[in-house]
């Protein structure tokens, strides 16, 4: 019953944008436009799928080169549109969404939107995509956006999140530790990220405390509160945290993987990063298909697309930011753009995790939202 | 077009019945007048005003039951309104700082200028780029070694760098910029509509230059002042990208504090409850320095 | 003993001369109007008296000391601006208070002083409205008390009557001359009105162009007008051209209008009217008669027809359209619109001045 309402509705919906009131009656009885879940969609490219796409996506350097290819190649129309934060597309999938089909999320708000049932399970094993994610990320995958045997969300792009950047003319070596951001000889020369998850964990991790099950939230606090003097300033805003680096006022400081990619090799700062010995996290952003979307068949068809290999390597050039690729891999991807001299070796090195940081590094899932609040409480404090 | 003429008499004829009709309905009419505009304020204002309140009595994200949970945590520790009071006190030095500023410059431009015009599209000018990325000027600006220190250290003014960036000071310049084009207009306005004749008057009868000011000019223009400080106060009140952007690590405000709640944590009903509160706040203050201030409501047309 | 001395007054803006060598004296406790058309620069004399402008050149001697380079706050002289600038902010109290407080009076006596200014103006329990709750006949009297209350000098009027209707502004008038006769401050009033200004005042001053025309009584310079332009400002007049056939003592015989008449010379014209010389003859209504349309006998008789009359309180007045334009006749004669008449004039009253029509 409710699937059949929901194929009356979609139908009436496509027609209302395909051709505006006036074809109201005549759309009313038209079956074609039956909404093909993307799971059941028996090939990519499926047999059939719409002609046009409204695509979200944070990413967009990479959202626009993918759009323009895929409309070169495959004739859909694509509309896009940016955000700066997930909860202005997360309160369209509450208002019921009619509109988008292909939204870029994180963590947080991906394993919101499937428990809420905003999301559409994936037919992963169509996927040319699926298969070439790497281990670390399918296992990350199933183990926390898998309901009942099937997959509702896939990786755009995995990030070392925070890292401990530094500036590697004022370090005889790397710093290795996050008590260098405890360093009174360092005063006025470094920062800390304006983010509460971010800056509590590291304040865990500094305390020698699981950062995503703490148990003494009040000495996270407390050495917050002692490092809050030795900053510049607390960064919100990525160009903002890189231009320091640049323009060095800072030396060192958390940041992500991909940023510092971009402030070492396009702003040209001497900027390098660890994974500190107590760890640090690693976050996916992911790809959605809401559920309701006008264009399931042709929006499966393209997160498929632009997840392959040979696109999302792209991430890299459009966006700076590494795309999901196990290390080795990454000299297999980039080949062809290494012999055209579009990217160094160094900077192919650069990407690839170091070994010793595999450790470390666990990924950051969703999080708790008592957890989220306590830090968020915290972390206002320290700032108050 | 032999169809046309017909249609155009009778639509013709129907608006006119429709008006004589409410010509002889004064209250139908004024229901017809007023319905757009109420509406609009209504829907635009009222509404969600209305929808922030019931969030903020919320357990969680709707659907879930109600709760005075919010109000407790937000009022039980001294942690909000410390920020509150810390905002208080910045809105409070932006606001005398601009008043005054604002209030100079708007009275040379009346006084003492024959461009006044062309004087007052350059005070606007700014307001033509975007806010945020007037800011990151600021902070190329202010940066240590910036442009703000590079031009004190070569006139010699000062002979370390300054850094202002990532203080109070940062966050006190960023909102004074911001906000210095939008007070000059009210007091522009209530300058210009003032009687020059008062300003004579005043010295006429024995009042020197400041005294005028102090009696005469000042009271007069007190409805501007008003509105330029409204103007200013509120939303430095409620402001979060300047400090977040030119603040350093001890510039939280509440307008960051609620952000992160509605934004990082996605606690609506605790943000909305925090949001309630500083807007019962504000509306309190600015009623009592109304009463305190002027009688702006007793007094209508001051300006003449 | 005088109150005001002003010696060879000059103002310029600019290219414009505004006041052109401007010299006259008012006595303590006269009522003196300055009179003339819109741009005379009356106002700018009485501004630079205030000291809202400075004179270009010249003197200005107030009670005996020279004011030029003071700032009107600390000159002995109030002003009624011609839209009274009451402070809209303050009670007509505080209003009237506030020359007082500026020069430091204490409280009570201000608060009697106020009282007693408001029982002169008529206004005695007004003292905590507003200017805008009051009439405009009231707001004048405020305007007026606050000047008065600090008991300057000289008083200076910039036209303050002009925006009152004609009942309201001729009771203010009389007001006026009753508030200057209590407490018998001098008064210097500018107006373009010369109805107000021969009501009310001692002398006159009577500006034209930048320059003073006459100075003098109204009754001078209704009665001994030292210009066309005087007389023609003070009072009706009809003017002719004529020419100058001959001067015996102060008798003109003038050629006018195809006959010859005899004039008596002002004493101030006599050296300008010569022989052969063309000039305006001027001629008050009164002195015009109106006839029948039959011949008079009279030298000069003009024809015409009735094109208007007017009712006043003591005759009638005659619009009389004829071959020399329109005419003005004051005259007890019972015709009507429409009718046929002669014009006479008894010539001997009518005033001769250089440079024709």
């Amino acid at each position: 019953m409710w699937e059949q309402n929901t194929v009356d509705r979609r139908s009436m919906v496509k027609g209302l944008g395909a051709a505006g009131l006036a074809g109201l009656a005549g759309c009313l009885g038209d079956n074609d436009a039956e909404y093909v879940r993307p799971i059941e969609v028996e090939s990519i490219p499926p047999a059939e799928y719409e002609d046009d796409l409204v695509v979200w996506n944070w990413y967009p350097g990479y959202r626009d080169w993918a759009v323009e290819e895929f409309t070169n190649e495959y004739d859909v129309d694509v509309a896009t549109e940016g955000y700066a934060d997930a909860s202005e597309w997360y309160s369209r999938l509450e208002a019921g969404n009619h509109q988008i089909d292909n939204v870029g999320s994180s963590p947080y708000w991906t394993d919101l939107s499937i428990r809420e049932g905003y999301a559409e399970p994936l037919p992963v094993d169509l996927m040319e995509s699926w298969e070439a994610l790497p281990e670390i990320a399918t296992e990350y995958v199933e183990d926390h956006y898998e309901r009942d045997g099937d997959i509702y969300a896939m990786v755009q792009t995995i990030t070392q999140y925070p890292t401990l950047t530094y500036n590697e003319e004022h370090f005889d070596s790397p710093p290795d530790s996050w008590d260098v951001l405890w360093d009174e000889g360092l005063e006025d020369e470094m920062f800390m990220w304006d983010d509460a998850v971010v800056a509590c964990g590291i304040g865990a991790w500094y305390t020698g405390q699981d950062p995503t099950d703490p148990d003494d939230f009040d000495e996270i606090q407390e050495v917050l509160e002692q490092q809050e003097p030795l900053n510049v300033t607390y960064w919100e805003d990525f160009n903002q945290a890189r231009g320091m680096f640049l323009n060095e006022e800072v030396v060192v400081g958390p940041l992500l993987d991909g940023q510092t990619y971009t402030a070492r090799f396009q702003d040209e700062a001497p900027v390098n990063f660890t994974v500190p010995q107590e760890g640090s996290w690693m976050a996916t952003d992911d790809l959605l298909i809401p559920t309701d979307c006008p264009s399931p068949r042709a929006s499966v068809f393209f997160l498929d697309w632009m997840c392959r290999p040979d696109n999302i390597k792209n991430m890299l050039f459009e966006s700076g930011y590494r795309p999901p690729a196990e290390g080795t891999d990454l000299d297999e991807l980039y080949a062809d753009e290494l012999e055209a001299g579009e990217i160094t070796q160094e900077e192919i090195d650069f990407l690839k995790w170091d070994v010793e940081y595999e450790d470390r590094l666990t990924f950051l899932g969703p999080i708790d939202d008592d957890l989220q609040n306590q830090y968020v409480e915290i972390w206002t404090e320290v700032k108050a | 077009m032999s169809g046309a003429q017909p249609t155009v008499g009778r639509v013709t004829e129907l608006v006119r019945a429709t008006s004589n009709y409410l010509r002889d309905r004064p209250r139908l009419r004024l229901f017809v007048l007023l319905a757009l505009p109420v509406t609009f304020l209504v829907a635009i204002f009222v509404i969600p005003l209305l929808i922030m309140g019931w969030y903020s009595f919320l357990s969680d994200m709707p659907p879930a039951s109600l709760t005075l949970d919010n109000y407790a945590q937000a009022l039980s520790t001294d942690l909000y309104l410390g920020i509150i009071w810390r905002t208080t006190v910045i809105t409070i030095q932006t606001t005398v700082i601009v008043t005054i500023l604002g209030y100079s410059m708007a009275y040379s431009l009346v006084r003492f200028s024959k461009k006044a015009t062309l004087l007052l599209v350059l005070v606007i000018l700014p307001f033509w780029t975007n806010y945020i990325i007037r800011m990151y000027a600021w902070m190329n600006i202010l940066q240590s070694g910036g442009v703000l220190d590079t031009l004190l250290m070569w006139t010699t003014i000062t002979s370390e760098p300054l850094g202002l960036l990532y203080t109070q000071t940062a966050v006190l310049i960023g909102f004074i910029y911001i906000w210095l084009p939008l007070a000059t207009l009210p007091f522009y306005a209530s300058l210009t509509n003032m009687d020059p004749n008062l300003i004579d008057a005043a010295k006429d009868l024995g009042a020197g230059p400041i005294k005028t000011f102090l009696t005469v000019t000042l009271p007069t223009t007190m409805n501007g002042i008003v509105v330029g400080i409204i103007l200013v106060a509120i939303p430095t009140f409620g402001s979060f990208i300047t400090p977040a952007l030119l603040g350093g690590t001890d510039n939280v405000m509440i307008g960051m504090t609620i952000e992160d709640q509605f934004v990082s944590t996605f606690n609506w009903p605790f943000g909305a409850a925090l949001a309630v509160i500083v807007s019962l706040f504000v509306v309190t203050a600015m009623l009592i320095a109304l009463l305190l201030g002027t009688d702006l409501f007793k007094q209508q047309g001051v300006d003449q | 003993m005088s109150i005001v001395t002003v010696e060879n007054l000059v103002k310029e803006f600019g290219e414009l001369v505004a006041v052109d060598d401007a010299s006259f004296e008012i006595e303590d406790g006269e009522f003196v109007s300055v009179l003339g058309p819109s741009g005379s620069g009356k106002s700018t004399i009485l501004r630079m008296i205030a000291g809202f402008e400075e004179p270009t050149g010249g003197t200005i001697v107030l009670n005996g000391e020279s004011v030029v380079g003071v700032p009107p706050f600390h000159r002995d002289v109030n002003m009624v601006f011609q839209n009274l600038a009451l402070f809209p902010h303050l009670t007509v109290a505080d209003n009237i208070a506030y020359g007082l407080k500026q020069s430091g009076v204490p409280k009570a006596e201000r608060t009697e002083r106020i009282e007693e200014m408001l029982s002169v103006v008529d206004l005695r329990g007004y003292g905590d409205r507003k200017p805008e709750q009051l009439s405009g006949g009231e707001q004048q009297r405020v305007a007026l008390a606050r000047a008065i209350v600090n008991e300057p000098e000289i008083v200076l009027f910039d036209e303050p009557l002009a925006s009152l209707d004609r009942k309201l502004r001729q009771h203010m008038q009389v007001e006026l001359q009753r508030i200057q006769a209590e407490t018998g401050i001098t008064f210097m009033y500018v107006t373009h009105d010369q109805e107000v200004a021969v009501a009310v005042s001692d002398r006159m001053i009577l500006l034209n162009d930048g320059r003073i025309e006459q100075i003098g009584t109204p009754e001078e310079l209704y009665d001994d007008p030292v210009s066309k332009f005087v007389a023609d400002f003070i009072g009706d007049v009809n003017t002719f051209s004529g020419t100058v056939r001959n001067v015996v003592d102060d008798t003109a015989t003038i050629e006018l209008l195809g006959a010859t008449v005899e004039t008596t010379i002002r004493a101030s014209q006599a050296p300008m009217i010569t022989e052969g010389e063309t000039v305006a003859v001027c001629i008050r209504p009164s002195q015009l008669s109106v006839a029948n349309g039959v011949e008079s006998g009279e030298t000069v008789e003009i024809a015409g027809t009735v094109e208007n009359r007017i009712y006043q309180g003591d005759g009638v007045t005659f619009m009389i359209q004829t071959d020399e334009g329109r005419l003005t006749v004051e005259d007890e004669a019972p015709y009507d619109i429409g009718d046929e008449v002669t014009v006479t004039g008894s010539w001997t009253e009518a005033y001769a001045f250089p440079g024709g029509d």
